[in-house]
């Protein structure tokens, strides 16, 4: 299944584990695997090359933070667009334990999410709603290129390297795309005094 | 007041412009329903029994005059010439049309206005001390932190989709005013041994089905961590809370469910690792916030004679000054709620016309300022006694001149089975009869403060379990019956109300309220409020004289 990463349509090249054993499997192959697959098979997998590791919203980034040197991808799941635990499973992943490689969301995605997955650190999707089909990937990719400048600032440090200019002066915990000029430095904050001159 | 600055403003506009293509790719058949309502209740969209409802953010309860003749004019041209005000001190329209919403949300903001984050599983909008930069017993304005809160929680990535709604409410004084234990997150500012102001707080307070008093889990937070804590507590919820059970996703099932204590070092736990980082708020981004709510330039006066002389001649005035007007900080003024709950009238409704006197009150009296309150009334922040007369009259004459404020026909009450799809019983027409019964001035002031609060489903919206009496509907059968409760209360002594005993028929409600009041009225000592007295005999005097014939 395509994948569209940084708005970009690439190619699924991972194979999943998916209960399998790794023995026999040629080591170069990219493999995705679980936390306990990885825990089963710890021995025949220390020699693959290129290790992705699939987390349910349960489970706790913690618990990987150790492995998390040898993984290429993270991909994480929504089992339903509303369950939005991969939002802080992402943010964990990037602030706390520094994870560069991929951050995958995959299944109940909705493009309206685009924005909030990107600014969470995640940075490609495979969705599963009716707009995976083929004819709309290219569709996607370009919601997901919207996403990236839909708005001209955010209230909030996140994650993600769009997000993470700081602003200068005012309001120093919001955030702008480095794309836009919009500075937040160029506010008056009037004097607050009462509209009716009131004599004693 | 805050004022938006080029940041906000852009922000805001680019937020109506998506929910305009969210709601062309609805229109056009692009969303399903079930894909559209996550984002039209980000939006304040709902889908109510008979049409949409639209609730538009009033952020922590305050209002500009020009921002209400807005609502107004909202309610004149996209609805039906009439708005709501709710509990979370937001408004809500009735009426409005898919296709004009878009509409709506650029007119609001044109007016520094929004329906952001007011339904959806996310930070709802901030409720804050209604009497914020006004009352005489502040000990900071509760405005300033329930702005950078909602500038912080506004479209946070990390926590739209929560496992249920998260309501967040600050008061900076030493009177509650906002009930702030019934809340996910309550923030109460305090002063430490050595004088410094920071926040107790309080999690996993809520109604709802399973009312929870919340728990302080910190006695005393510094106030330029309160971000970072913020999402220590929103963070540990998002990743712990219960996404099995709709009804279990509230954090108080979280708090409960894991024990206060494991909670509590859970959520330290994490903001130890995140604190002192990007969310520390800069001593001078504090500061600029607080010159947005920097008090109006009121000159103490002296004791006016006209007022005391004014009190003297009407009585109605005198009573309406007894009870509506709370102790202002500056000398020579008062704090005015406007009770929009008239004798057989709708609580929280208010016409155009009416936001329109208001919003002319405001600028000719009162600095410019309205407060919505979380009981459903309007307040003018900053009258001078010598206009208070003048302000009663024309409310008066815009048939907002009840004086109940704190009384029993001061009825907080959702919109229930006339609006509302998850209601199971009618709460509206119930509120309107028992004003209707209590109109009487003499007799309701006779009665004394009480709180009585009607809801139409087990959600609890009407905050039933809270009021002194909690009047609560239920379906029994394709019939509406009502259950009652004694004994609740939103204040400092927040506590949940004790179900008196079984449910009354619609039909029977006013009597059995009448029935209780006669009760209280027999056995209360002199001078003792309602809830003192329920607090002192408990509930059995009440039950045997309700259930003696049954």
């Amino acid at each position: 299944m395509p994948i569209v990463k940084d708005g970009r349509i690439i190619e699924d090249e991972w194979t999943v584990l998916d209960g399998g054993d790794p023995l026999g499997l040629a080591s170069s192959m990219p493999l995705l695997v679980t936390p306990d697959e990885l825990k089963t098979h710890a021995t025949s997998l220390s020699g693959f090359t290129r290790l992705g590791l699939k987390l349910e919203p349960a489970d706790a980034v913690e618990a990987i933070a150790a492995d998390l040197r040898r993984i290429e991808l993270v991909v994480l799941v929504f089992p339903k667009f509303n369950d939005g635990r991969a939002f802080s499973q992402a943010r964990l992943l990037r602030d706390r334990h520094a994870f560069k490689g991929e951050i995958r969301a995959s299944g109940h995605v909705l493009i309206d999410q685009f924005g909030f997955l990107q600014r969470s650190g995640v940075d490609a999707v495979a969705m599963d709603s009716p707009l995976s089909k083929a004819a709309d990937e290219a569709a996607i990719a370009e919601a997901w290129e919207r996403e990236v400048t839909r708005f001209q600032g955010h209230y909030q440090p996140a994650q993600g390297d769009l997000s993470q200019k700081p602003s200068m002066g005012l309001r120093r915990w919001a955030r702008f795309p480095p794309a836009v000029g919009l500075t937040a430095g160029a506010v008056v904050v009037h004097e607050v005094s009462c509209a009716a001159a009131w004599a004693y | 007041m805050y004022a938006y600055d080029a940041f906000d403003h852009a922000f805001v506009q680019d937020r109506a412009n998506e929910f305009r293509e969210q709601v062309a790719r609805r229109l056009a058949g692009a969303l399903t329903e079930d894909e559209f309502k996550p984002l039209r209740l980000m939006n304040g969209l709902y889908l109510q029994l008979h049409a949409y409802m639209l609730r538009v953010a009033i952020p922590y309860g305050t209002l500009s005059a020009d921002q209400m003749r807005r609502l107004a004019l909202i309610a004149r041209r996209w609805d039906r010439g009439y708005g709501h005000f709710t509990t979370r001190q937001n408004i809500q329209f009735n009426w409005p049309a898919l296709v004009d919403v878009p509409d709506i949300l650029d007119s609001l903001a044109e007016v520094e206005m929004h329906a952001i984050q007011t339904s959806g599983n996310c930070i709802r909008n901030v409720t804050a001390d209604p009497f914020s930069g006004a009352a005489a017993d502040e000990i900071e304005d509760s405005r300033v932190w329930a702005e950078i809160i909602r500038q912080w929680s506004t479209l946070h990535p990390e926590f739209a989709f929560l496992p249920r709604k998260f309501k967040i409410a600050v008061t900076g004084a030493e009177a509650d005013r906002t009930a702030v234990k019934f809340h996910d997150i309550g923030l109460r500012m305090r002063r430490n041994a050595k004088g410094q102001v920071g926040f107790e707080v309080i999690v996993g307070g809520g109604q709802g089905r399973t009312p929870i008093v919340g728990i302080t889990i910190r006695e005393f937070l510094p106030k330029q961590h309160l971000l970072s804590y913020l999402e220590a507590v929103l963070r540990t919820y998002n990743l712990l809370g219960r996404r099995d059970n709709l009804y279990k996703a509230r954090i108080k099932i979280l708090v409960a469910e894991t024990g206060a204590a494991v909670f509590t070092k859970t959520v330290e736990a994490e903001w130890e690792r995140i604190h002192g980082g990007a969310l520390t708020l800069p001593q001078d981004e504090i500061r600029r916030i607080e010159a947005h709510f920097a008090p109006p330039l009121l000159v103490a006066a002296l004791a006016d004679g006209g007022y005391a002389a004014a009190r003297l001649e009407s009585p109605d005035f005198a009573a309406w000054c007894r009870s509506n007007l709370f102790a202002h900080r500056v000398p020579g003024h008062a704090i005015v709620t406007i009770s929009l709950k008239p004798a057989g009238g709708i609580p929280g409704d208010a016409t155009a016309e009416q936001m329109e006197v208001i919003a002319n009150l405001a600028d000719q009296y009162a600095c410019s300022e309205i407060r919505v309150t979380h009981e459903q009334n309007l307040v003018l922040p900053h009258v001078r006694e010598t206009d208070l007369f003048a302000v009663w009259q024309a409310l008066v004459a815009a048939d907002l001149g009840t004086a109940n404020i704190g009384l029993i026909s001061d009825i907080i009450a959702c919109p229930g089975l006339d609006y509302c799809n998850l209601a199971n019983a009618r709460a509206i027409p119930v509120a309107q009869r028992i004003s209707r019964h209590f109109a009487d001035p003499a007799l309701v002031e006779e009665i004394g403060p009480i709180t009585l609060n009607i809801s139409g489903c087990i959600n609890a919206c009407g905050h039933h379990h809270a009021g002194h009496i909690g009047i609560l509907g239920v379906d029994k059968h394709g019939e509406e019956f009502y259950q009652i409760t004694l004994g609740g209360a939103a204040d400092d002594d927040a506590a949940i109300g004790q179900i008196l005993g079984p449910s009354v028929p619609y039909d029977g409600v006013v009597e059995a309220v009448d029935t209780i009041i006669q009760t209280y009225r027999s056995v209360r000592q002199t001078g003792e409020r309602f809830i003192d007295t329920v607090r002192r005999t408990g509930i059995n005097p009440f039950k045997e004289v309700l259930y003696a014939d049954r």
